[in-house]
C-alpha cells in the first residue's frame, strides 16, 4: 500500500455516519500509518538507516534533511494523529470532525514529503 | 484604525461638507465644545503623551491572598507566550489578581458583588508581615516603571497604588493616565469574567465594545444636543401649555378681539408677532358696541383754540375795514395813479394848468409837495384795505369749516347701546346738525359772535357722551384688559425665547446628523474587530457546530446590546443559550483577544487566568494556536491549573515559557521556570544522543542544528528583553532582529550591540569561556548537511555540553 491508500482507507472509516469511537480511532491510526509510510519512503530514497530510528528522532532529522517547512507539516500531522490514537483517562473521545481536521493535516504532510523527494 | 486625528477634527471636517444649515452646524460645534471633545485622540481616548508598548517585566507579591512570604516572578518583556501552571490553590490566581488590583485598584472577581468573602480575605492568613505588591513594567522610551502598593493594616482601601519612574518621586498611579485605557483595553481576563463578559447583561458587553470603538465621545456630543433638545422641548411644551390656557380663556370671552386672536391662532404656522399685531389693532371691531364705543372715543373734540384764533382774525379784519369806512382800495389806487401821472407831466413839460378842472397856474411847487404826500398815503391805504379784505375772507372760509360734517359713527349707534348714551348721542347729533347750519350759512358778523359758544356747546355735549361711552367700554373691557395683559406678557416671553419650533427643528437635525455620523463610524471601526472576533471564534470553536454569523452593536440607551447571531449547523440560533459553558468561554475569549490586542492599546501584555476550564480537548488546541498567534506581537501570560494547555503547546510545537507555581507549607509559593525554547532544543539534542540507530554523520548534523537553534533562540530572547527594557519601540525591535539572519549576526548584536562586529564579539565570549570560538564554528559547520562534518570528527555530546555552557555564559554576560 502506498501512503495515499492509507489516507483513503482512513477517510473510508469516517464515511459511515454516525461513526463509532473505534472507527474514528481507526481512521486516525490509518492516517498516521500513511504519514509514517511516506516518511519511510522518504528515508528509503535518502538515508535508509533512519528508518530504524524513533519517529521523534526522524522528525528532528527531517528538519535538517528536508527543510523546516516540510518537517513542520509532518510534525503537526504525526503528533496530532498520535494524540488521537491514544486512550487517555478522563478524556472524551475525539469527534469525527476533529479526526477529519487531522486527516487534512496528514494530506498536507504527504504532499510536503512527496515534494521533498530527491 | 487611525489614531492621530482627533474626533473633533473629524467631526468639523465632516460638518463642512454636510448639508446642515448654519444654525445646525453651530449647534454641533457648540456640542463639541460642551462635550469637551477637543484634543482627545480617536479610538483610545487617552492622552498622546502616555506610555505605549507597555510590557510586564516582573512581579513581586508578599502576604497577598494565597501568597505568604515574598514571591518574585521574572517575566520576559516582549512578544511571546508565558504559561504559569499550578494546582488549585497554589497561588497562581493570586498572582493575576495582585497585578490587576495594583493596576486598576480593583478586581473583576471581587467587584461583581457576589464575592464579598473575597474582599475580606485579601490578606494572606498565615503571613504576619505587611502585604506588598510590586510590579515592574517597561514601556517605549521608559524602561523602568515600578508600580507598588503596600498595606500596613487590614483595610483593603487604606493604601493606594503608587508609581515610581527613574529619577522621579513616587506618584499616585493615576498620574500614568492609564485608567481609561485599562477600562477600554482591559489586559486582564479571569475565568469568572470569561462567562461574565457575555452574561453580565447586554449593555455591559456593548459598552466594553463601544469603548474600543471610541463611540463614547460621540455619545458625549449627542448627549449635549439631546439635553438641549429636551430643554427646548420643555420650553415649547410649556409655551404651548400656557398658550392653551390663554386660548381657553380667549374662547370663553365674548369679545371680538379675543375671537380674532382665536381665529388667527388656529391657523397653521401662526406666529407670536401676528398675535401682537392683533392686540394693538383697534380697527377690527366696528360692528359691535365696544367697537362703536372706541370709535366714538377716537373722535377728537372740536378745537376751541383754533376756533378762537379764527374768530379773532375775522374780528380784527372786520374792525379794520370799518376804519377805512367809505374808502375803497381801487379808488385810492386810481387816484394815486392819476396824481403820479400829473406829477410826471408837471416835471416833464412844466404843466401849470390843471388838466382836470382847467384852473390855471394851480400846479405849482406847493401842489407838487402835497401831491407826492397824497400818492404815498393813497398807496398805503389801498394795500391795508386789500389785506384786511383778504384776511377776512380767509378767516371766514376757515371758520365756516370749523364744524365738520357730523361723524358717521354718531348717526349709527348700535342697537344694544344703553339709553343714556343713545339720548346723549341724539342730543349731540341735533346740536351738531344745528351747528353745521350755523357755521355754514349764518352771516359772518353773527357767526363771529356765535361761533365760540356753539362749539363749546358741542364739545360739552360730546364730553358728556364720551363719559357715558367710557363707562360702557370699561364694563366691557373688565374681562378683556387683564387677559390682554397676560397675552402681551406671553408674547413678550415667547419672543424672547425666539422661535422655539425652528430651534427645536435645528437641534433635532443636528442630533440626527451626529447619530448618523456615529453609526457610520461604528460600522467602519467595528469591521476589523468583527472579522477578528469571527476569526478567533472559528479557530477556537474547532469542532463546535455553532458558527458566529454576525456580530453587531445594536439598540440604544438602556437597551443597548451586542447582537451576536449564531448558527447551529447552519440554522440560525436565537440566543446565546445554544452555547455550552465552554463555548461561551471560547466566544468570550474571541471577543477579549481582539480587544486587548488592538494596536491602539498602550498595553502590549495580556494576562488570562484559567481560560482552559470547561473547554474540550479540541478547543484547548484551538486556544493554544490562537494564543500563539496573539503571542507573535503581544506578551501573553496565561495562568492555568492543569497541564492541558502546556501539553497542547508541546504537541503543537508552540514555543512558550512554562512557569510552575508550587505551594509550600504555610502559603510559601515558589515559581519554577520549567521549560523554555532554548532548553527544549537542547533537550531534543540530548535525546538524539540516546538514539542508537542514528548514523553518526546525521546525528552530528542534527544535534548541531538543534544547538544552533538553541543559541539563536537564546540570543533573540536576551536581545528582545534588552531592547524592550531600554524602551525601544516594538517595531524597531522586530526590525533589528529580522536584520540579524544568522547566529553570527545575533551573537555580534548581543555582545557588541552591532551585528557587524563579530570578531570582537567572539573575542569577548572567548575571554569568558575559553574554547567558545571554536565551539561556535564547529556547531555552524556541522549543522550544514554534506559539509564534510565526518571529515573532522566531532563528538555531538560535547557540542551539546558546550552549547549549554555557552547559553549560561551569554546569560551571565547579559546580566552583568
Amino acid at each position: 500500500m502506498k501512503p495515499d491508500d492509507y489516507l483513503l482507507a482512513a477517510r473510508g472509516f469516517l464515511l459511515i455516519e454516525p461513526s463509532t469511537e473505534a472507527q474514528r480511532r481507526s481512521a486516525a491510526l490509518m492516517a498516521r500509518t500513511g504519514v509514517e509510510k511516506a516518511l519511510d519512503d522518504y528515508w528509503d530514497s535518502t538515508r535508509s538507516e533512519l528508518r530504524r530510528c524513533s519517529r521523534k528522532t526522524q522528525l528532528l532529522c527531517l528538519s535538517s534533511m528536508a527543510g523546516p517547512h516540510e518537517s513542520h507539516a509532518v510534525d503537526m500531522a504525526w503528533r496530532t494523529l498520535s494524540d488521537l490514537c491514544h486512550y487517555r483517562p478522563y478524556q472524551i473521545t475525539p469527534l469525527a470532525s476533529e479526526v477529519d481536521n487531522a486527516l487534512a493535516l496528514a494530506a498536507q504532510a504527504l504532499t510536503a514529503l512527496q515534494g521533498a523527494m530527491p | 484604525m487611525s489614531t492621530g486625528v482627533s474626533l473633533g477634527e473629524i467631526v468639523r471636517d465632516r460638518l463642512a461638507s454636510s448639508n446642515l444649515v448654519d444654525a445646525q452646524r453651530a449647534l454641533v460645534e457648540g456640542a463639541l465644545v460642551d462635550g469637551a471633545v477637543k484634543s482627545l485622540a480617536v479610538g483610545n481616548g487617552v492622552a498622546s503623551k502616555m506610555h505605549t508598548e507597555v510590557f510586564l517585566t516582573g512581579l513581586t507579591v508578599e502576604g497577598f491572598r494565597g501568597i505568604g512570604p515574598k514571591v518574585s516572578v521574572a517575566l520576559r518583556p516582549g512578544a511571546g507566550l508565558t504559561v504559569i501552571t499550578g494546582r488549585n490553590g497554589s497561588g497562581k490566581s493570586s498572582l493575576a489578581e495582585s497585578m490587576e488590583l495594583l493596576l486598576t485598584g480593583d478586581n473583576a472577581r471581587w467587584s461583581d458583588g457576589k464575592n464579598t468573602d473575597l474582599r475580606k480575605s485579601w490578606k494572606n492568613l498565615h503571613y504576619q508581615g505587611d502585604t506588598k505588591i510590586e510590579m515592574e513594567l517597561s514601556a517605549m522610551g521608559s524602561p523602568m516603571i515600578v508600580l507598588s502598593r503596600h498595606w500596613t493594616d487590614a483595610q483593603l482601601d487604606s493604601s493606594a497604588s503608587m508609581v515610581k519612574l527613574p529619577g522621579k518621586d513616587p506618584a499616585p498611579i493615576d498620574s500614568l493616565g492609564w485608567s481609561q485605557a485599562l477600562k477600554t483595553y482591559r489586559p486582564f481576563l479571569s475565568y469568572g469574567e470569561l462567562g461574565g463578559l457575555l452574561e453580565d447583561g447586554p449593555s455591559h458587553l456593548h459598552d466594553a465594545i463601544a469603548n474600543i470603538l471610541g463611540l463614547e465621545e460621540f455619545t458625549r456630543i449627542k448627549d449635549v444636543l439631546t439635553a438641549k433638545k429636551a430643554t427646548l422641548s420643555a420650553q415649547t411644551k410649556e409655551a404651548k401649555l400656557s398658550w392653551t390656557a390663554l386660548a381657553t380663556e380667549l374662547a370663553a370671552l365674548n369679545d371680538p378681539r379675543a375671537a380674532a386672536i382665536v381665529t388667527a391662532t388656529t391657523k397653521k404656522g401662526w406666529s407670536v408677532s401676528a398675535v401682537e399685531a392683533l392686540l394693538s389693532d383697534d380697527t377690527t371691531d366696528h360692528e359691535t358696541t365696544a367697537g362703536w364705543c372706541r370709535s366714538v372715543l377716537s373722535i377728537p373734540p372740536l378745537s376751541l383754540d383754533g376756533l378762537a384764533q379764527l374768530v379773532d382774525t375775522a374780528q380784527n379784519a372786520s374792525t379794520m375795514l370799518e376804519a377805512f369806512h367809505g374808502s375803497d382800495a381801487q379808488t385810492a389806487l386810481s387816484t394815486a395813479t392819476l396824481l403820479e401821472q400829473a406829477i410826471a407831466l408837471h416835471r416833464s413839460v412844466h404843466l401849470r394848468d390843471c388838466p382836470v378842472c382847467g384852473t390855471e397856474s394851480i400846479l405849482d411847487d406847493a401842489w407838487l409837495t402835497n401831491a407826492q404826500a397824497d400818492v404815498a398815503r393813497l398807496h398805503t391805504e389801498a394795500s391795508a384795505v386789500k389785506a384786511a379784505v383778504q384776511a377776512l375772507s380767509s378767516a371766514e372760509r376757515q371758520l365756516r369749516q370749523c364744524v365738520p360734517v357730523i361723524p358717521g359713527v354718531l348717526s349709527q349707534p348700535p342697537a344694544e347701546i344703553d339709553d343714556t348714551v343713545r339720548s346723549l348721542t341724539g342730543e349731540l347729533q341735533a346740536e351738531w346738525q344745528a351747528a353745521v347750519g350755523t357755521f355754514q350759512s349764518r352771516e359772518l358778523a353773527k357767526l363771529i359772535q356765535q361761533a365760540t359758544s356753539t362749539a363749546q356747546s358741542i364739545n360739552g355735549h360730546f364730553g358728556a357722551l364720551k363719559v357715558a361711552v367710557e363707562a360702557v367700554l370699561e364694563s366691557a373691557d373688565s374681562e378683556w384688559t387683564p387677559l390682554a395683559r397676560k397675552i402681551r406678557a406671553w408674547c413678550a416671553k415667547a419672543s424672547e425665547a425666539g422661535d422655539l419650533d425652528s430651534q427645536l427643528k435645528d437641534v433635532t437635525a443636528a442630533e440626527a446628523w451626529v447619530v448618523k455620523l456615529s453609526n457610520e463610524f461604528r460600522d467602519e471601526r467595528l469591521a476589523p474587530i468583527r472579522s477578528s472576533v469571527e476569526g478567533v471564534w472559528n479557530d477556537l470553536r474547532c469542532d463546535s457546530n455553532i458558527a458566529l454569523a454576525s456580530f453587531e452593536l445594536g439598540g440604544k440607551g438602556t437597551r443597548r446590546r451586542v447582537d451576536l447571531s449564531l448558527t447551529v449547523d447552519d440554522t440560525p440560533a436565537p440566543t446565546l443559550g445554544v452555547l455550552s459553558q465552554g463555548e461561551m468561554h471560547a466566544l468570550a475569549l474571541s471577543m477579549f483577544l481582539p480587544r486587548a490586542a488592538l494596536d491602539e492599546s498602550p498595553f502590549r501584555f495580556l494576562v488570562i487566568d484559567d481560560p482552559v476550564q470547561a473547554m474540550d480537548p479540541s478547543k484547548v488546541d484551538g486556544l493554544a494556536r490562537q494564543l500563539a498567534k496573539v503571542a507573535k506581537t503581544r506578551q501573553v501570560v496565561v495562568l492555568t491549573h492543569d497541564d492541558r494547555l502546556p501539553e497542547a503547546m508541546r504537541r503543537l510545537d508552540i514555543d512558550a515559557r512554562v512557569l510552575e507555581v508550587v505551594r509550600g507549607a504555610k502559603s510559601g509559593v515558589q515559581v519554577e521556570r520549567s521549560m523554555d525554547p532554548t532548553d527544549r532544543r537542547l533537550k531534543a539534542a540530548r535525546d538524539l544522543l540516546k538514539e542508537k540507530n542514528l548514523p553518526a554523520d546525521i546525528r552530528t548534523q542534527v544535534v548541531a542544528a538543534q544547538c544552533r537553534q538553541a543559541l539563536e533562540a537564546e540570543c533573540i530572547d536576551l536581545l528582545q528583553v534588552r531592547m524592550i527594557r531600554a524602551g525601544m519601540a516594538m517595531a524597531k525591535v522586530d526590525e533589528t532582529l529580522e536584520a540579524a539572519n544568522t547566529l553570527n549576526d545575533l551573537l555580534s548584536l548581543l555582545v557588541m550591540n552591532d551585528r557587524k562586529r563579530l570578531d570582537e564579539a567572539k573575542m569577548l565570549i572567548e575571554q569568558r569561556m575559553p574554547g567558545a570560538r571554536n565551539l561556535i564554528s564547529q556547531i555552524q559547520t556541522a549543522a550544514h548537511a554534506g559539509s564534510g562534518a565526518t571529515a573532522i570528527p566531532i563528538e555531538p555530546g560535547s557540542l551539546i555540553e558546550g552549547a549549554g555552557k555557552l547559553v549560561k555564559t551569554l546569560r551571565s554576560m547579559e546580566s552583568a
